[in-house]
């Protein structure tokens, strides 16, 4: 079986990345996939197989909401929104993630 | 958390929703993508191919998801538990047989369990019972004699002790007390208490009807009153609720029966009390207990059992020492009598299961010890059947499930074994229970409270799931490691797995031969002090000896006093000898093994006693036939005769121990001895005028001790057993015995019937229950290991049929074949047997009280069992080995 080259995410980060995205409105699946993949620059790849047991995780924590709406064309599909505890730990996550990557980066940068 | 809980309670009770709810989810996401790629210019199959492709594993990122819900645990158990019955109904031979062997394990802890819990560790039923305590008097100086460390109290000594403590908060004396019942239906032998009237307020205890005793009623001249026993009051009195009040005739003085006791309540249990200070099976009744004015006096009569109450916050050993303190004191007032003399506190439940407590320990062990090996060969049938079912788990390990999740679904199977097994196992227990208690020693303390309760249910569920676990965690283990494509591979045998479980099953087989040799030696070693018990001549000849209890009203008034006494017993056995079919008759104040021991100290004439010096013997009143009838042979001088009379020189017959004892180096006959005054006051000197060979009086397996005997016409007894020797079957004369004490008496009731083997029977009875207990065990772990050497050396067989095949071809005979397998079998029976016999001779020690006349390290017994044990294993293997030599080769080949 051919493998792709993929950029490797950190569970955590897949998390993160999750409750950022839904910061800005409801998403099913499939949106957040083309979303991480377009902001990202295709950098990030986000594969169904990692992506909806995240999202699954994170339902069963309660950080966010699922929701069964139409999509376009009338389809039923699950959306998913950010809860109030998703909000408070995303704040907390990115503020986490903003101060790890700082110094990682001023390490690379000075060492 | 409330929506926590509803996600979880969704997720059991609406499972498919969620289910479905996943699929319409994930279906939505293959559509969209399908759709991406169609656009891209894929044909519609390869789009869908490609989306699908992106998952890497549909199932799995499903079972991911599941997993994520965090809602599996309970579902997945349920799934479990119903894939788990599905598996076991699919094999239900497998199913029946596992089940058993678990019923009968865990069973048979149950029913010890029970036993164990009423008689080891629930509460007498009496207030706060931690505080009641035991007072004895100790005499060193005849303990070794006597081997006991506990005898009664002198009415004075209670008296100071009651007076002169500091630690009890209340002290009472108590005894055993026989009356005949006479009016109002057939005259009635009734065995009761007799107690001052402190007893029960210390005990806590109070009647279900009318009063319990008042401080007035143990004065001397009070009147008389009685407390019935509910069982009493029930069987005689038809539970008559107007009993309070009515006048009872008990000896023929008149009770005023002022109460009735709680039902449940019997004080002192017979089994509690020390050997030699006899209580009755039933207690039929309580009565106060007054000292006469010469009673408060005397010193030198032993009588008494001692129970006290400590104060709150007083400790054992705190009450101990007042009590030597006392004992002391006691000691510089009359030198004489207690130089030496000390005073022993133990607890009323150390005193009720001292005795029984390693028995009842050994068992558990020995249970506990049966079902581990029950549990090798559950564990051994799981992994049989692992074998059979590594492509299933295979499968399911392919479709996403972790190896915890294999592991927990076929532990889940082992539970649900063990639950239907514990199941069962309790059906069997209360059944169990009421075999052994029905067949147990008469002694068994607390017998009657046995049973199967409450916490006896929560130990069978707790050993059910620990056996679950036992069994089942080693085989889950092996099955749930396993290399995918190597057990995927079509009519792969999986032999790196059986690697695994060789070893496993060889630890398992080691680990059973070595604990059913443990088992085996201790049912050995009991066997054999049984067998060495049974050996023990008694120093008499029960065959065909008949005996019963003819106990006189004892009173104040003087119908039977003195000579009254002799008078009627002699009248009894003369018409006895005169019956047909009796060869001899007799009678004793009390029968060898009977469990009544009297003791006295006495003098010799002409051998002054140095301060705390003791001469101390057994005696017995005796009428003169009572040798002949009994069997005992005379050995020197002569017996009793009918002119041995109140008006003749007081005689006296002694034993052999009573010889090596006191006149070692001396002739005995002649010598004088007295162990109490005469109406004028002074030493009642009686001459020794034979020697009779020693008689096992306390048990089979104690020493005999000093004995002398009087006739019963100079030392007269209210309390006599006759001792008919017939030709013959003894019962059948029972009828014709009673009917002569009646045609002495008509007033005068029989009890105790019994002959001297059963008596004898009786005495062994509590070695024989434990003989038998440890033997069934062990046999049922012999048992079980053979079936787990067959059933691994029969597996071994199976799988080695192509290599056998292969030696077969090239040579190797029938007799190498048979080698090859029975070596393979033995050698790990002889390390089980080597580890065994290490395991067995550091714990059959803890036996050494259970046993008579054997080293717990007996070498023959060692040996014997070792053999047996290698000669059942031999079988076991034998069986497969035949099969192996019956290998055709040409099958065996082609097969691969």
């Amino acid at each position: 079986m051919k493998k792709e080259k993929r950029t490797e995410l950190l569970q955590g980060t897949l998390e993160l990345l999750v409750l950022r995205l839904l910061q800005s409105g409801p998403l099913n699946g499939w949106d957040m996939m083309q979303r991480i993949r377009l902001i990202s620059g295709e950098v990030i790849k986000v594969g169904p197989g990692s992506l909806y047991p995240a999202l699954h995780r994170l339902e069963a924590r309660r950080l966010v909401a699922a929701v069964w709406d139409a999509s376009e064309k009338n389809r039923r599909a699950k959306f998913y929104k950010l809860t109030a505890a998703g909000q408070k730990r995303l704040e907390a996550e990115r503020e986490t993630w903003e101060r790890y990557t700082g110094a990682v980066a001023s390490i690379l940068r000075n060492a | 958390m409330i929506g926590w809980l509803k996600v979880r309670l969704r997720a059991l009770f609406r499972k498919n929703e969620m289910e479905n709810e996943l699929d319409e989810e994930l279906r939505f996401y293959l559509e969209k993508q399908t759709e991406v790629y169609v656009a891209q210019g894929m044909s519609p199959e390869e789009a869908r191919a490609a989306a699908l492709r992106e998952f890497g594993g549909m199932e799995q990122a499903k079972e991911q998801c599941r997993d994520a819900r965090g809602v599996s645990l309970i579902e997945e158990l349920w799934q479990d538990l119903r894939y788990g019955v599905r598996m076991l109904l699919k094999n239900p031979g497998f199913t029946v047989i596992v089940v058993i062997t678990l019923a009968l394990g865990i069973g048979a802890n149950s029913a010890i369990f029970s036993i164990v819990n009423s008689i080891l560790l629930r509460r007498p039923p009496y207030k706060e019972p931690h505080r009641l305590m035991m007072v004895w008097t100790s005499m060193p100086q005849i303990e070794s004699l006597e081997g006991t460390a506990q005898f009664p109290a002198s009415a004075a000594d209670f008296i100071d002790w009651r007076n002169q403590n500091q630690t009890f908060e209340q002290i009472a004396a108590f005894r055993d007390q026989r009356f005949n019942l006479a009016g109002g239906g057939e005259p009635e032998f009734l065995d009761g208490v007799q107690a001052t009237a402190s007893l029960l307020p210390l005990l806590g205890v109070e009647p279900k009807l009318g009063r319990s005793f008042l401080t007035e009623d143990d004065q001397p001249g009070a009147s008389r009153v009685v407390i019935l026993s509910h069982g009493l009051w029930q069987r005689r009195f038809a539970s008559d609720p107007q009993i309070i009040g009515q006048k009872l005739t008990l000896n023929d003085e008149a009770y005023t029966v002022v109460g009735v006791m709680q039902p449940g309540i019997q004080f002192p249990s017979k089994g509690d009390m020390p050997a030699g200070f006899q209580f009755p099976p039933q207690v039929d009744f309580y009565i106060p207990m007054a000292f006469s004015a010469s009673e408060a006096n005397t010193r030198n009569i032993l009588n008494l059992a001692v129970i006290g109450r400590l104060k709150p916050q007083v400790t054992i050993a705190q009450a101990q020492a007042d009590m030597n303190a006392l004992a002391l004191q006691l000691a510089r007032q009359y030198p004489l009598t207690h130089t030496g003399k000390g005073i022993i506190l133990i607890s009323l439940q150390q005193q009720a299961v001292g005795k029984v407590r390693i028995a009842l320990l050994v068992f558990l062990g020995a249970v506990g010890f049966v079902l581990l090996i029950a549990c090798a060969n559950v564990a051994n049938l799981l992994l049989t059947r692992a074998t059979t079912r590594h492509k299933e788990v295979a499968i399911r390990s392919a479709l996403g499930a972790s190896r915890l999740r294999l592991i927990r679904q076929l532990l889940t199977e082992s539970l649900l074994l063990a639950l239907l097994g514990g199941t069962l196992g309790i059906v069997l227990a209360i059944w169990g229970i009421q075999l052994l208690v029905a067949v147990g020693p008469a002694n068994l303390p607390r017998a009657n409270t046995i049973s199967v309760d409450g916490q006896a249910f929560g130990f069978t569920l707790l050993i059910s799931l620990l056996t679950g676990i036992v069994f089942g965690i080693a085989p889950a283990l092996q099955t749930s490691k396993l290399d995918l494509n190597e057990s995927l591979k079509e009519g792969g045998t999986a032999s790196a797995v059986s690697f695994g479980y060789n070893r496993l099953r060889s630890l398992l087989v080691v680990s059973q031969v070595a604990i059913a040799l443990v088992l085996l030696v201790g049912a050995g070693l009991m066997i054999r002090s049984f067998v060495r018990l049974l050996g023990v001549d008694p120093g008499f000849n029960p065959q065909d000896v008949l005996t019963m209890e003819v106990s006189l009203p004892r009173s104040d008034s003087t119908t039977y006093a003195g000579q009254r006494q002799a008078a009627l017993f002699q009248q009894v056995i003369g018409r006895l000898q005169t019956l047909p079919g009796v060869l001899a008759a007799g009678a004793v104040n009390s029968l060898p093994l009977s469990g009544n021991e009297g003791g006295r100290s006495f003098g010799i004439q002409g051998r002054p006693r140095a301060a705390g010096e003791v001469f101390d013997a057994g005696t017995r009143q005796v009428s003169p036939d009572y040798f002949k009838a009994m069997g005992i042979p005379l050995l020197a001088g002569r017996a009793f005769t009918d002119s041995d009379g109140s008006d003749t020189p007081r005689a006296l017959i002694i034993n052999q121990a009573f010889v090596r004892h006191y006149f070692p180096n001396e002739n005995p006959i002649g010598k004088r001895l007295a162990y109490d005054r005469g109406s004028d006051g002074r030493p009642a000197w009686r001459e020794i005028v034979g020697v009779v060979k020693d008689v096992k009086h306390t048990s089979l397996d104690s020493d005999p001790r000093p004995e002398m005997y009087c006739p019963i016409s100079q030392f007269p007894s209210w309390d006599m057993t006759l001792v008919i020797r017939t030709t013959g079957d003894p019962m059948r004369l029972a009828g014709d015995v009673r009917r002569q004490v009646l045609a002495v008496n008509k007033d005068q009731p029989v009890h105790n019937i019994r002959t001297m083997e059963q008596w004898i029977d009786n005495s062994v009875s509590q070695r024989r229950f434990n003989m038998l207990l440890l033997s069934i065990f062990a046999a049922a772990s012999l048992l079980l290991a053979a079936v787990g050497i067959y059933s691994v050396m029969a597996y071994s067989v199976a799988q080695r049929t192509h290599e056998i095949g292969v030696r077969v071809t090239l040579g190797a005979s029938a007799a190498d074949v048979l080698k090859l397998v029975i070596v393979q079998g033995m050698t790990l029976v002889l390390i089980g047997a080597a580890v065994g016999a290490v395991a067995a001779f550091a714990l059959t020690r803890v036996m050494t009280g259970l046993l008579y006349g054997v080293s717990p390290t007996d070498p023959a017994t060692f040996a014997m069992i070792a053999l047996l044990l290698v000669g059942v294993a031999l079988a076991a293997c034998f069986v497969p080995a035949r099969r192996a030599t019956k290998v055709d080769p040409i099958v065996a080949l082609r097969y691969e």
